[in-house]
C-alpha cells in the first residue's frame, strides 16, 4: 500500500463546522455554517479573511463555469448566488409550490443545472415539500431557474459530484437512522436532465457514509467519510467510478465534511472546524471551474 | 495516475475444470480442492506440476494446518469436519450438533487450545439438515473425540472464518449470495469460555458477492477473496485492517476469487483459488503471510 498522507492544518481549527470548499483559482472558500459566513483562505500567504456573512447557515458551495459561485443555505431554505460585494440571490427556493427543506450540497453541470440533495429534518417541514431529494435548479432563457425533483428514493442525501462526462451524478445517501443507508450511489443522467435507476456503488453498513466529495482528473471520487463513533474512523476513501476503493487515507478531524483539489493539494474541512491540506498527493481535481 | 497500489501479477499454476478451493500450504507444497470432484491436489513448485494428493473427500472445500501440522478438513457434501492423514483412512472430527447432521461445512480456522471454529451454511438447494446456517466449535475432549458446540445465532450465511493472532477476535464472512443481499464482514469478540460476544460490521458488500475466503498476513491484516463480474466493482482481493478500513483493492483477472493464502518458502507468495477452476499465486503482492505452525 501507499503511504498515508499527512495532514496539517492550513488554519487553527475553528470550534465549528466547516464545510464547502470551492477553489476560485486565487482562495479557497469556504463556509463555516453555524457562524453563517463564507471564509477565504489564500495558499500563498496563509491569510484568511471573512469574505460574506449572513449566509443563513450556508453549506456546500460551488463554481459553474462561468464562475459564478451559488451556495446551498440551509436555513435560508434556497440556493443562492454570491455575487462580490452583493446579497445573495435566490436563485430557487421553491418546487412546485412548496418550500425546499434544508439544502445540504451542490454540483453544477456545463450547462448551469445546478444539481442540489435537499433534505428534510434539518429543517421544520411546516409549508416544505414532504420528502428528501436531489432537486435541479434549470436555468431558463430569461435567467431564471425552475427546480426539478430529480430522485424519488432519497431518504437523507448529502454530497453529489458529476463523473467526468456528466453522464453519472454520484450522490452519497447518508442516513444515520439505524435501519436506513449510507452509501454511494451513482444515477444515470438521461440527456433531459432526470436520473435513471441507481447502482449501488458503496454501502458503508452501519458507520458513518459520504458527507462532500470531489472528482479527481483521473475521474476518481475523493470522499470525506467515516467517523470516531464506529468502523475505521474519519478518512479520504478514493473510489474508482464502479465503486472499488483504490486508497483510504486516515485524518486527523474525526469526522471530514468536504474537500477539494488545489493543485496537488487536497484541503478538507470536518465538523469539528479544521482547515486541513494534505500536499503533493500526486492528484489533481477535476473542476469545472477555474 | 498516483494510483495507490501497484498491480499484482497473477501466474496461473493450476486449472481445473470446476471451483478450486482450500488452498493449505504443507510446508513443502499447497495443498487445495477440487470440491466437486471430491479431490484434494497437491502442487509441488519444484516441478510446477500438480498430482493427486486424496480422493472420495465428499466435497471437501475449505482445509486447514493446525500449529502441530494436522490438517482439517470441511467436508461439505459428507456434512462433517474430518482430519486427513496422507496414507490412512479419513478421520472423523464432528458429524452433528445435538445429533443433526451438519448442512455443508464450508471453512475453518484452529486455536491454539486445538478447537476447532467452523461455518455451516447450506448452499446448492440442499434440504437443511440444521435449519439455520450458522458457526461451530468443535472442542477436544479427554479421550480424543472432539464435542460441537453452536456459537452464532444470528448469521445468515457464515463462509470464511479466522481466529485473530490474539485469539480475542473471530472474524466471518457473512455472505448470503441472494438479491442484494448486503454481504458483510463481521467480526464477534471471543469471551474466555470460547462463546461469542455481540456482532459487530466491518463492511458492507451492498449488492455485490461477499468475501468467500479469507487468510491473515504477518502485519495482522485480512487478505479476502470476494466480488464478481455480476455486480459491483468486480472480482478482486480486499486487504483490511482489522476495523474494515480497506487497506488495498486488487482486481483478480479471473472470475469469483473463492479463498487465498500464503505460503512458498518465505510465505511471501499469495495463492488464490476460483470458482472457474483456476489456481493462482501472486509473487509480487509485497505481503507476507506466516507459517500455520
Amino acid at each position: 500500500m501507499l503511504p498515508d498522507w499527512t495532514f496539517e492544518d492550513a488554519l487553527p481549527v475553528i470550534g465549528s463546522i466547516t464545510e464547502g470548499a470551492a477553489w476560485d483559482g486565487n482562495r479557497l472558500l469556504f463556509t463555516n455554517i453555524a457562524m453563517n459566513r463564507v471564509l477565504a483562505y489564500d495558499p500563498a500567504t496563509g491569510a484568511v479573511v471573512t469574505e460574506r456573512t449572513g449566509t443563513n447557515a450556508a453549506n456546500g458551495l460551488n463554481f459553474d463555469r462561468e464562475g459564478r459561485l451559488f451556495a446551498c443555505e440551509g436555513r435560508g431554505r434556497r440556493i443562492a448566488r454570491y455575487d462580490d460585494g452583493q446579497p445573495g440571490v435566490t436563485i430557487v427556493d421553491r418546487l412546485g409550490g412548496k418550500r425546499i427543506n434544508s439544502p445540504n450540497d451542490l454540483a453544477i453541470d456545463p450547462q448551469g443545472r445546478i444539481y442540489f440533495s435537499d433534505r428534510i429534518g434539518d429543517v421544520s417541514p411546516e409549508m416544505g415539500i414532504a420528502f428528501s431529494a436531489i432537486i435541479s435548479a434549470d436555468p431558463q432563457a430569461d435567467g431564471s431557474y425552475i427546480a426539478v425533483q430529480r430522485t424519488f428514493d432519497s431518504t437523507m442525501p448529502n454530497g453529489l459530484l458529476f463523473s467526468a462526462d456528466y453522464r453519472t451524478l454520484y450522490v452519497a445517501e447518508s442516513d444515520y437512522g439505524a435501519s436506513r443507508f449510507r452509501q454511494l450511489r451513482g444515477y444515470p443522467v438521461n440527456e433531459d436532465g432526470s436520473l435513471g435507476d441507481y447502482a449501488l456503488l458503496h454501502d458503508f453498513g452501519p458507520h458513518r457514509g459520504i458527507d462532500g466529495m470531489t472528482l479527481s482528473s483521473d475521474g476518481l471520487i475523493v470522499a470525506c467519510t467515516g467517523w470516531e463513533i464506529s468502523g475505521p474512523g474519519g478518512m479520504i476513501t478514493i473510489f474508482e467510478p464502479d465503486g472499488r476503493i483504490v486508497a483510504t487515507h486516515p485524518t486527523p478531524c474525526q469526522r471530514p465534511t468536504n474537500c477539494t483539489f488545489v493543485g496537488e493539494d487536497l484541503y478538507v474541512t470536518s465538523i469539528e472546524g479544521h482547515l486541513l491540506v494534505a500536499r503533493d498527493t500526486g492528484m489533481t481535481g477535476h473542476l469545472l471551474y477555474p | 495516475m498516483p494510483m495507490p497500489m501497484k498491480d499484482w501479477t497473477f501466474e496461473t499454476i493450476a486449472q481445473r475444470d470446476s471451483l478450486t478451493e482450500g488452498p493449505a500450504w504443507d510446508g513443502a507444497g499447497l495443498l487445495y480442492s477440487h470440491c466437486a470432484a471430491d479431490l484434494v491436489m497437491k502442487w509441488d513448485p519444484a516441478t510446477e506440476e500438480s498430482s493427486l494428493w486424496r480422493e472420495y473427500t465428499g466435497g471437501g472445500n475449505g482445509m486447514v494446518f493446525d500449529r502441530t501440522g494436522r490438517l482439517f478438513v470441511c467436508e461439505g457434501k459428507n456434512r462433517r469436519i474430518a482430519e486427513y492423514v496422507a496414507g490412512e483412512p479419513t478421520r472423523v472430527i464432528v458429524d452433528n450438533w445435538q445429533g443433526l447432521p451438519f448442512n455443508e461445512p464450508n471453512d475453518l480456522a484452529v486455536d491454539v487450545r486445538g478447537r476447532i471454529w467452523f461455518t455451516d451454511p447450506n448452499y446448492g438447494g440442499r434440504l437443511s439438515s440444521i435449519p439455520t446456517e450458522q458457526v461451530y466449535r468443535a472442542d477436544p475432549q479427554g479421550d480424543g473425540s472432539y464435542v460441537a458446540v453452536r456459537v452464532t445465532e444470528d448469521m445468515r450465511r457464515p463462509n470464511g472464518i479466522l481466529i485473530s493472532p490474539s485469539e480475542d477476535r473471530l472474524f466471518l464472512a457473512d455472505s448470503p449470495n441472494g438479491y442484494r443481499a448486503h454481504p458483510r464482514l463481521v467480526s464477534y469478540p471471543i469471551n474466555g469460555d470460547g462463546s461469542l460476544g455481540e456482532q459487530s460490521v466491518l463492511h458492507d458488500f451492498g449488492w455485490g458477492r461477499g468475501i468467500d475466503g479469507m487468510c491473515w498476513n504477518a502485519d495482522g491484516d485480512i487478505v479476502a477473496t470476494a466480488g464478481n463480474e455480476r455486480y459491483g466493482p468486480g472480482p478482486m482481493i480486499y486487504v483490511f485492517s482489522t476495523n474494515g478500513r480497506v487497506l488495498e483493492t486488487h482486481r483478480t483477472p479471473s472470475d469469483t476469487p473463492t479463498n487465498c493464502l500464503f505460503g512458498g518458502p518465505s510465505y511471501d507468495e499469495l495463492f488464490v483459488t476460483y470458482g472457474t477452476g483456476l489456481v493462482h499465486r501472486v509473487r509480487d503482492s509485497g505481503l507476507r503471510g506466516r507459517p500455520a505452525r
